[in-house]
């Protein structure tokens, strides 16, 4: 007989356990608030990290898998993508999203707070960097974040571990853009060098993304749950939140959940809920949550939940060198990154810009992907041996990501045709690239070429844009100060729900053109900071 | 045969797609003769014992097709079940310690991956002085 779990009545009730979720509970468990977090998935078993065994390649697929068309986790609901350029990527899990990230570290840059202001596109962001400067130092210490301090497009970023290796391939890219003159810089990564925070240093296995077997990859499963449990914070996984419940106010009195272990639904009360389930989850989870005179969803007065979405249109370039280089090592992650080509130019056919990060290509059996190389640069076949051995150890990645315009036709919305097994609505993704990202795409890749070629290259391989690339879901519940056109207010919380907060990347107004986890989590632990310093005057449902 | 190891019938199949991509050469180890669809495969199990019901979706499209035809059909007709099987054999050839050898694969050996950042600093003199800065108008 299944065991009723222990009613749920918290003062902060986190739906989520990813970056945004955990840094948010936090906050609030530090505070002295009772929290809880109910997690749709489940723990991952780290004894399915063998990256430091030969057969890690043929158990990543089924173990890490990233891409969740081709998955089947416990936490994991009905998604279609027939209709999008781009698939998303995420992990349905404690940890959420952190544990299948490559953990590139970027703060926004203080221009992407000013886009309109800037460029006359898009919007501005109702915060600016400077508003979330201590937030970013705080977290890139939970989050074990490592590199070189003192960027000069990063004011204000002093306080990081020592960087990762720049590799040989590093190097020569490096003193090729010192050559052309164009920014360059070590890669911050959420990778442990050093002993800290209960994670271990990297040891550089190949250039393993996943199931990280030193402990040395950020994730919160790692970086904060056991020290949340300590703070008394109750997490629950396998719990799927299927809709928000409010009072007769208007007021969130809870969130109505499924232990997907039992099948059964509870209620858990609380004062405040803090949604913090992606992009694509926290639209879902909104906009299931129907009820009369919410026929539209809960928190979606503007019309905005679900439309906005942005997911990074993502390239990359490959130099091939014929020094050995062994590239078959190095932190994945990013060695180094550049913002050359990140602002606006009026020289350009396009507006916003990238940032690129230099890569290790990795293993031999990483060499047989797809990624970096692209649909039509694989290598079977007849000249395998030899395309083989120009690849391995001898070439290096530029990744670039593209700042994509929010656009409100590519959007998430409910399948109702196909529920997942608590009976809540799938999700269909709507996404075309737009024009300013494929002249944006065009021009990067020629750039990036340029770079590689000044470093030796005696080949460049391009990949156009790649479709299993969504990692950075954004802008699905924007954030701005006229109720009218956004769905939370600077701090998160709902124009229309006075105690329900979002505080994962659905806020976004922009996407910014860098990876998005460092500004996710700032601005997670800058929404607590308001909840907790407001909490005496915070309404509450009765 | 719907579970455990494949047959040898399987397995001869195997290792004709197998070498379809990894082709015999001149001072190189083709697939087969890496043991791809031998005692690479049974090693290959040891990690993932649902391997054989991966790679029978695709030996079964085999069919009265060569080996090459099936695979560009595959390619046609699922490009990611065409993809997930190469990267398949691509991980369990690399299995094989003669080919990480004659490739020159050290293997997963640890690499401290930290640096002093003092080794950085003439390569970063040039960012610093270059007048760098965050746009703001």
């Amino acid at each position: 007989m299944a065991e009723t779990p222990k009613p749920i009545d918290c003062d902060v009730l986190v739906i989520g356990s990813g970056p945004s979720g955990a840094v948010f509970a936090k906050r609030a468990a530090e505070a002295g608030m009772s929290v809880v977090c109910l997690e749709q998935g489940d723990w991952v078993d780290y004894s399915k990290a063998i990256s430091d065994k030969p057969g890690f390649e043929l158990t990543a697929p089924r173990d890490w898998q990233y891409v969740p068309t081709k998955r089947n986790l416990s936490g994991d609901y009905p998604i279609s993508v027939e209709d999008s350029d781009i698939i998303p990527l995420y992990w349905n899990g404690v940890g959420g999203s952190s544990i299948s990230w490559a953990a590139n570290w970027m703060r926004n840059l203080p221009s992407d707070f000013r886009v309109r202001t800037l460029d006359g596109v898009a919007d501005d962001w109702p915060i600016s960097y400077e508003d979330l400067m201590p937030h970013y130092a705080r977290t890139e210490r939970e989050f074990v974040v490592s590199g070189v301090a003192g960027d000069p497009m990063y004011p204000g970023q002093d306080e990081l571990l020592p960087p990762v290796d720049l590799t040989k391939a590093g190097r020569m890219v490096a003193a090729a853009q010192n050559r052309l003159g164009w920014h360059w810089w070590p890669g911050t990564n959420a990778i442990a060098t050093v002993p800290r925070n209960g994670m271990e240093p990297c040891q550089q296995r190949t250039a393993c993304m996943w199931g990280c077997v030193e402990k040395a990859k950020a994730s919160t499963d790692r970086t904060h749950w056991p020290e949340l449990a300590r703070l008394g914070v109750r997490l629950v996984p396998n719990a799927r939140v299927t809709r928000i419940e409010l009072d007769r106010q208007g007021l969130a009195r809870g969130a109505v959940y499924v232990d997907r272990k039992t099948g059964r639904e509870h209620l858990a009360k609380a004062g405040i809920i803090v949604i913090a389930a992606n992009g694509i989850g926290t639209p879902r989870l909104l906009l299931s949550s129907r009820m009369p005179g919410k026929e539209d969803g809960v928190a979606n007065s503007s019309g905005l939940v679900g439309k906005r979405l942005m997911l990074h249109p993502t390239a990359a370039v490959v130099g091939l060198f014929d020094a050995p280089l062994e590239s078959y090592r190095g932190a994945w992650g990013q060695v180094a990154y550049t913002l050359q080509f990140y602002e606006t130019s009026q020289e350009r056919d396009f507006v916003r810009g990238s940032k690129w990060s230099l890569q290790p290509t990795g293993s031999p059996a990483q060499i047989a992907r797809r990624w970096p190389w692209g649909d039509e640069n694989q290598l079977w076949g007849d000249a395998f041996h030899d395309e083989f051995a120009r690849r391995f150890g001898r070439s290096v990645s530029w990744g670039i990501i593209c700042e994509d315009l929010p656009d409100a036709e590519n959007r998430v919305e409910l399948d109702t045709e196909t529920p997942d097994d608590t009976g809540m609505p799938g999700v269909k993704i709507h996404y075309k690239t737009g024009e300013n990202s494929k002249r944006m795409l065009r021009f990067m890749a020629e750039r990036a070429k340029e770079s590689l070629t000044e470093a030796g290259a005696y080949r460049t391989v391009v990949a156009p844009q790649s479709r299993e690339s969504g990692w950075h879901i954004l802008g699905t519940a924007k954030m701005g100060d006229d109720p009218r056109d956004s769905v939370v207010d600077r701090h998160g919380r709902s124009h229309d729900v006075a105690n329900l907060f979002i505080v994962d990347g659905s806020v976004w107004p922009t996407s910014a053109g860098v990876n998005p986890t460092a500004t996710i989590a700032a601005f997670a632990s800058w929404s607590a900071a308001h909840v907790v310093a407001n909490r005496a005057s915070q309404r509450m449902a009765s | 045969m719907s579970s455990g190891s494949l047959s040898a019938a399987e397995r001869d199949i195997l290792g004709s797609l197998a070498d379809v991509l990894i082709p015999p050469a001149t001072g190189a180890i083709c697939a087969s003769g890496a043991g791809v669809s031998g005692v690479l495969l049974d090693q290959a199990q040891s990690y993932a014992p649902d391997l054989p019901e991966r790679l029978r979706g695709v030996i079964a499209k085999v069919g009265n097709l060569g080996p090459a035809q099936a695979l560009q059909a595959l390619k046609a007709s699922d490009g990611a079940a065409y993809d997930g099987f190469c990267e398949t054999i691509a991980a369990i050839y690399f299995l094989s310690p003669q080919v990480r050898a004659a490739v020159g694969f050290p293997g997963r050996e640890p690499k401290p991956a930290r640096v002093d950042v003092a080794d950085l600093e003439e390569l970063l003199l040039p960012v610093l002085e270059a007048g760098f800065a965050p746009r703001t108008a």
